[in-house]
């Protein structure tokens, strides 16, 4: 199973803060050995701050050097401490904090630096110090002081500084961490819009970028109510964010085509989309979710299909994103063959349709009827007699053909008047 | 005696000397003689009337040496004036005398000849000798450049008598007569004995001035010009000296130690020092000392000097190199003298070296990287100047303008254009392309002097990436297994190209690299890998605007990757690749494999353009295969939509091309079995069409097609089992739409024995042509079978249907919006420039069906009008 778990290939994308929460889900699945699960957690947790986690991976026995490392780490802190004191008491005087929230993005930060340098004694350094100890404490797991912090530091910084990037993904991550989804997807919003400005000195590293916003994206968007909606807008119809999955993380693939699967609204526009790039993608990255799409609609081998569907179960409820999205996209996706084949038959057994949808029978027709009932498929019916299900068939007669091309002709020529009136204004426009 | 000319010959015909009056007329009676006896031996025993014309050539013999001694007095006394006019008598009078000469069948006499050359040689060296030009009268100044150009006019004219004076005189000499032969010996002597040391010495010369002769393109170009470039003359004549040795090489001389040149040269000198009497060689360079005037004896000083140099490297060479850098030195000019002087030996850019020529010059600058490569300390540059040319202090690194990399560059070139004249077919050809072999080892070897002194800073930008493009287009066109290179070539590939990319500046070399990467793909089959890449290269869009020789390896990309997507079963691309190439008729043109046809169109420059651009026999991507993929492509996509448009009147084409080829086997009276590839894709085609999926399978997979086609594939039995595959679908395909009439329900098993296909497979497909409309109809599930819904229209149906036009614009009574929405694109101005050119084509089309004009129009305006 572990061969389609993506936590490996997501993780060089990711905050280590942020692949911790995957590494806690994946433990108890027990797709991968559990002492290299712990091993990697407890290296994990040593490049950060975290040292009490660290200390409760080991249990009784903590090695002297660990408990070192936490006298120094509260020493740093208190001595950062001290330094930011003064720092936020001052911003958190309400007229400061008026300004603050009234800030416009427009006027840039310069407006209140110089406001607060002439009131109180403000000072770059002072910037500086509010960035350190917020890195300093989101090392330490207290994400929300971190996330307070880098709120004030974005507020006072300017755009060029080179921290500024960075103090981005830190409170986006520091959202993410304490689950405030509104505030992670203006943060989120905020960082892209910072990115796709491009102020990169290479192409590359605008591409890093924009796989980097995503990953941290999935976060937010499948913890969002609108959030698969938002993600196919921003995975797949943003063109240079989709060039982004495909030259640097397929694996991203999966994500966009549970979302789009499981979108109610935009299913019908999406799909054929998503198909052509699966397609592109398939010599490059292959996963039941994937595959389940593949065969349905560019190998139309239902079986298969099926029998991809059945993984899929499988590996959505080991996915971190997607575990929530299970029962979502089993229907949608039985749905979608349903379609496919009242598309193709004329008719079929209610019995095969159960096994292909992995029914007994009866639940199979009970789910037809509520098919044809809520999604009002035109002409289907249960024989139920013979235990088939008949679609009305619906050719269009050659009169009909005639009929309907004609009443198209009028459309056409009706653009073509508007066209012709377009140009002519832009030429007189022009010659003015 | 014998020495007394001995000497004198060496000097005489010197290109400074100023003989004196005494020595001169030995020397011409000497030579007098000589041309008298020899005739006196060719016409000896013949009757009266000969020596009559004997007389006569005496005669005239007579007024051209009484002439040529006016011109010596006039010399000795610097009276241009007078040795212009001199010359010109001397040259009318010669063109007088020779119909004479004609009639005896002596071409050009040796005196006249040597006559001409010591005017030349003292023109030009007056000329290079400031001083002494300033020195001259008014008169004289304006004399000296008329004469300087009207010998070397002359000389032109002459042409092989002039080098020949020099080259041959062994051939002369057996012809004479006994008695004179010490004379004429010795004469032979000299002229031997000079030449190659005179080749050193110019050698050494061309050493000072090395700097800008390097450029051997201005070389080249140098018999064209006639200005005042003081390097000329010098060039000129060593060209003539360049000849004879290479005359000498040719005619297998026993001296011609072809292993390297430069050593070739200095033993020469050698040789003919110990050929001769022991005394000679102190005796001789005296002489030449002496006989200088004071002013020149400060060069011909140096030059000697240089010489010794030379030799005392040469001696050095094979015992103590290493520790006698200063010799190496020496002879790292030298022998950056003589990489260029053979680059000279061919005078037109556009002719080709000679192959062995070719193979002497990879030798020695082998032998030079090889110095470089061992020696650190001298460091090889463009980018240094000449005043900070290092040559003499020892303590410091020697620094010497000059690239190395260029001289591999200009090697790899002359390489590609022995090949291109080459013929291909012959066993030549092949023996020639043992060159490319060693070419490689060389680029290889060169690359690593580059990658070993890259520290140092020394190399241009722009060359490193030359060496790596000359070495990515060595591998590129090559299968694995054919590049000799230990290691994996495709990372070597990979490396390569990186490594372009992240150095080269401009784009064009990047564009070469990317475009050669993918080729080296496509030909291994990595069919996605070279796919993405040249979709991330944009190539497409920038290839317009690059220079030719990218265009056409950006054609020949296309192409191979067209065969690769072919290969790997992705028809639909594989036809879109080969068609842009194939549709025009000019394939071969496109990919640099043939002259056009049109040749009357293009002007002689071009044309010689054109040749030049041609791409090497070995390099060739096989079109006869090419064309017949592309035609079974088009076969697997047009038949089955042929069936499907059964009914529309005008159909939609998707390649022009093979709809020529079903048509002209259409217009044959009388149809054979087919013979060549293409009628058997036809053939196929046509079985095809009425469903036989086996007999169309026979005529595209059987023992002719094999050896026509398949069999030149790298692995070419999965080709074949593809290709079958997709017959058989595209069978079904065509089979299903156009027996759809005539059927009310089909079962899915009989399908599937019909064309032996899996029923899943028959399953699948049928659910793709229900999906995308192709086919209406719907499957039975219970009963496993397929029922159709399609009804024949009947004529009037079919005829209302079009007139409405179905699918949009292909159907012809979509002509009224379609030609108005076309109207309006066209005074928009701005129609999409993808659709552009075909939609015009379209309209022009439809012109022609609805005749086009308003006129024609209105009645069917009306008509539709009525139908709304």
């Amino acid at each position: 199973m572990s061969k389609f778990d993506l936590t490996q290939r997501m993780a060089p994308f990711l905050d280590l803060h942020l692949v911790i929460p995957l590494l806690e889900f994946i433990e108890p699945r027990g797709i991968y050995d559990s002492k290299s699960i712990t091993e990697m957690h407890r290296q994990l947790l040593s490049k950060t701050n975290m040292i009490d986690s660290l200390m409760d991976t080991y249990g009784k026995n903590v090695p002297a050097a660990i408990e070192e490392k936490r006298k120094q780490i509260i020493k740093e802190r208190d001595e950062l401490k001290a330094k930011i004191d003064p720092v936020v008491t001052i911003l958190e005087l309400p007229e400061v904090k008026e300004m603050l929230e009234n800030n416009r993005e427009r006027d840039g930060n310069v407006r209140i630096l110089e406001f607060l340098a002439a009131n109180h004694g403000f000072s770059a350094e002072n910037v500086e110090v509010l960035y350190k100890y917020s890195k300093f404490m989101y090392e330490c797991g207290n994400y929300t002081a971190s996330s307070v912090c880098l709120y004030y530091y974005r507020n006072l910084a300017n755009q060029a500084d080179p921290n500024y990037l960075n103090a981005l993904y830190g409170k986006l991550a520091s959202e993410i961490l304490v689950q405030e989804w509104e505030h992670a997807r203006d943060d989120l919003l905020k960082l892209r819009a910072y990115i796709d400005a491009n102020p990169f000195e290479t192409e590359w590293e605008l591409v890093t970028q924009r796989a980097w916003l995503m990953h941290w994206a999935l976060f937010v968007y499948f913890n969002y109510p609108k959030g698969r909606d938002e993600i196919i807008e921003l995975f797949l119809n943003q063109q240079p964010y989709l060039n982004a999955i495909q030259v640097l993380a397929p694996h991203l693939l999966r994500y966009l085509a549970v979302a789009v699967v499981t979108s109610k609204s935009r299913q019908k526009n999406s799909l054929k989309d998503l198909i052509k790039v699966i397609d592109i993608e398939r010599h490059n990255y292959e996963d039941p979710v994937t595959d389940f799409l593949t065969c349905l609609y560019i190998k139309y081998d239902f079986d298969e299909a099926q029998e991809k569907l059945q993984q899929c179960e499988e590996v959505l409820s080991n996915d971190f994103f997607l575990t929530a999205c299970l029962s979502d996209f089993r229907e949608s996706a039985r749905l979608l063959i349903f379609e496919m084949f009242c598309r193709i038959h004329q008719c079929i057994t209610i019995e095969m349709l159960a096994r292909r949808l992995n029914m007994t029978q009866e639940e199979a027709e009970r789910w037809i009827v509520d098919l044809i009932r809520t999604y009002r498929i035109e002409g289907a019916k249960i024989d139920s007699k013979l235990g088939q299900v008949v679609m009305g068939v619906k050719s269009v007669s050659i009169h009909e053909q005639v009929m309907e091309n004609t009443k198209r002709l009028t459309l056409r020529a009706q653009q073509i008047a508007l066209q012709l009136e377009k140009s002519r204004q832009e030429k007189t426009v022009k010659a003015n | 005696m014998s020495r007394f000319f001995k000497a004198r010959g060496g000097s005489d015909s010197d290109t400074d000397s100023t003989d004196s009056e005494i020595e001169d007329e030995p020397k011409v009676t000497k030579k007098n003689n000589y041309g008298t006896d020899d005739l006196d031996f060719a016409a000896g025993g013949e009757d009266d009337e000969k020596r009559v014309v004997r007389a006569q050539k005496d005669k005239k013999f007579d007024e051209l040496k009484g002439i040529i001694k006016q011109n010596r007095d006039a010399k000795s006394n610097k009276d241009l004036n007078k040795l212009l006019t001199g010359f010109d008598t001397l040259t009318k009078a010669f063109e007088k005398s020779k119909a004479v000469f004609q009639r005896q069948n002596i071409g050009v006499p040796r005196f006249f000849i040597r006559s001409i050359v010591e005017i030349e040689n003292y023109a030009n060296k007056l000329w290079d000798d400031k001083e002494a030009k300033s020195g001259l009268s008014k008169n004289n100044a304006k004399a000296l450049p008329a004469l300087r150009q009207k010998v070397k006019k002359y000389i032109k004219e002459l042409g092989t008598p002039v080098t020949d004076y020099l080259a041959n005189p062994d051939e002369e000499g057996y012809e004479t007569p006994e008695e004179e032969e010490d004379d004429i010996e010795s004469e032979d002597d000299g002229v031997l004995e000079k030449s190659p040391e005179k080749a050193v010495a110019q050698a050494e010369t061309d050493d000072d001035r090395d700097d800008d002769v390097r450029s051997t393109s201005s070389w080249s170009s140098e018999p064209d010009t006639s200005g005042s470039d003081t390097d000329e003359d010098g060039v000129s004549k060593m060209e003539q000296l360049r000849r004879y040795f290479l005359k000498k090489e040719f005619r297998g001389d026993d001296k011609g130690d072809k292993k390297d040149k430069r050593k070739q040269r200095v033993i020469k000198v050698k040789e003919a020092v110990e050929d001769d009497d022991d005394d000679w060689t102190p005796v001789s360079r005296e002489k030449n000392v002496v006989l200088f005037d004071p002013k020149e004896e400060v060069t011909h000083d140096v030059m000697i000097k240089k010489l010794n140099e030379v030799m005392s490297v040469r001696g050095k060479r094979n015992t103590d190199r290493d520790q006698h850098v200063a010799n190496l030195r020496k002879l790292l000019e030298v022998s950056f003298a003589i990489i260029s002087a053979l680059f000279e030996i061919n005078v037109k850019i556009s002719d080709h070296m000679d192959y062995e020529s070719f193979a002497t010059t990879l030798a020695t600058v082998n032998n030079l990287l090889t110095v470089l490569i061992e020696n650190e300390n001298v460091k090889l540059s463009v980018t240094f100047s000449d005043e900070d040319e290092n040559l003499k202090d020892d303590k410091e690194d020697y620094r010497i303008q000059g690239s190395i990399l260029i001289a591999v560059q200009r090697l790899d070139s002359e390489l590609a254009k022995i090949l291109q004249n080459a013929d291909c077919h012959s066993n030549d050809y092949i023996e020639k392309l043992r060159g490319e072999k060693d070419m490689c080892n060389l680029i290889e070897r060169a690359e690593k002097y580059v990658e070993l002194r890259h520290h140092l800073g020394v190399f241009d930008k722009y060359e490193v990436c030359k060496i790596y493009m000359m070495r990515i287009e060595h591998i590129y066109y090559k299968y694995k297994d054919q590049c000799d290179f230990e290691g994996d070539v495709g990372e070597m590939m990979t490396y390569l190209c990186n490594k372009i990319y992240s150095l080269d500046e401009e784009k064009q070399l990047r564009q070469r690299a990317m475009l050669c990467h993918v080729y080296w793909l496509a030909v291994h089959d990595e069919w996605h890998r070279a796919r993405d890449l040249l979709l991330m290269s944009h190539m497409q869009a920038i290839v317009d605007h690059s220079d030719i020789d990218t265009q056409i390896l950006y054609n020949r990309t296309i192409c191979q990757l067209g065969l690769c997507a072919f290969r790997h079963g992705f028809i639909r691309e594989a036809h879109q690749g080969l068609s842009e190439i194939q549709n025009t008729q000019r394939a071969k043109e496109l990919l640099a494999q043939a002259i056009g046809m049109r040749q009357h169109e293009k002007t002689f420059e071009q044309e010689k353009m054109e040749r030049s651009r041609q791409v090497p026999y070995h390099m060739h991507i096989n079109v006869e295969l090419m064309e017949c993929v592309y035609l079974i492509c088009s076969m697997l996509l047009e038949i089955p939509h042929m069936a499907s448009c059964e009914f529309e009147m005008r159909r939609r084409m998707l390649s022009r091309s093979f709809h020529y080829q079903l048509k002209q086997s259409e217009k044959a009276s009388l149809t054979g079995p087919p013979e060549n590839t293409r009628e058997h894709v036809v053939a196929a085609s046509k079985a095809m069409l009425n469903g036989d999926w086996k007999k169309c399978r026979d005529y595209i997979v059987n023992e002719k097609m094999n050896q026509k086609v398949w069999n030149l594939f790298y692995n070419p039995e999965p080709v074949k089992v593809m290709v079958v595959r997709r017959i058989q679908e595209e069978s079904l395909r065509t089979y299903l739409l156009t027996y759809s009439t005539v059927y009310a329900t089909v079962s899915l098993t009989k399908l599937s024995n019909l064309f032996e296909l899996s029923k899943k497979d028959v399953h699948s497909i049928i659910s793709k042509m229900i999906i995308q409309e192709e086919l209406s109809a719907t499957l039975d599930e219970p009963t496993d079978c397929l029922i159709m819904h399609r009804i024949e229209p009947s004529r009037l149906q079919m005829l209302a249907l079009n007139l409405t036009g179905r699918g949009g614009f292909s159907g012809p009574g979509a002509w009224f919006p379609g030609r108005n929405e076309r109207q309006g694109d066209k005074q928009k101005g701005t129609g999409d420039r993808r659709t552009g050119p075909s939609d015009g084509k379209r309209g022009s089309n439809s012109g022609g069906v609805w005749g086009g004009s308003g006129g024609a129009n209105q009645p069917r305006r009306n008509q539709k009008q009525r139908a709304f």
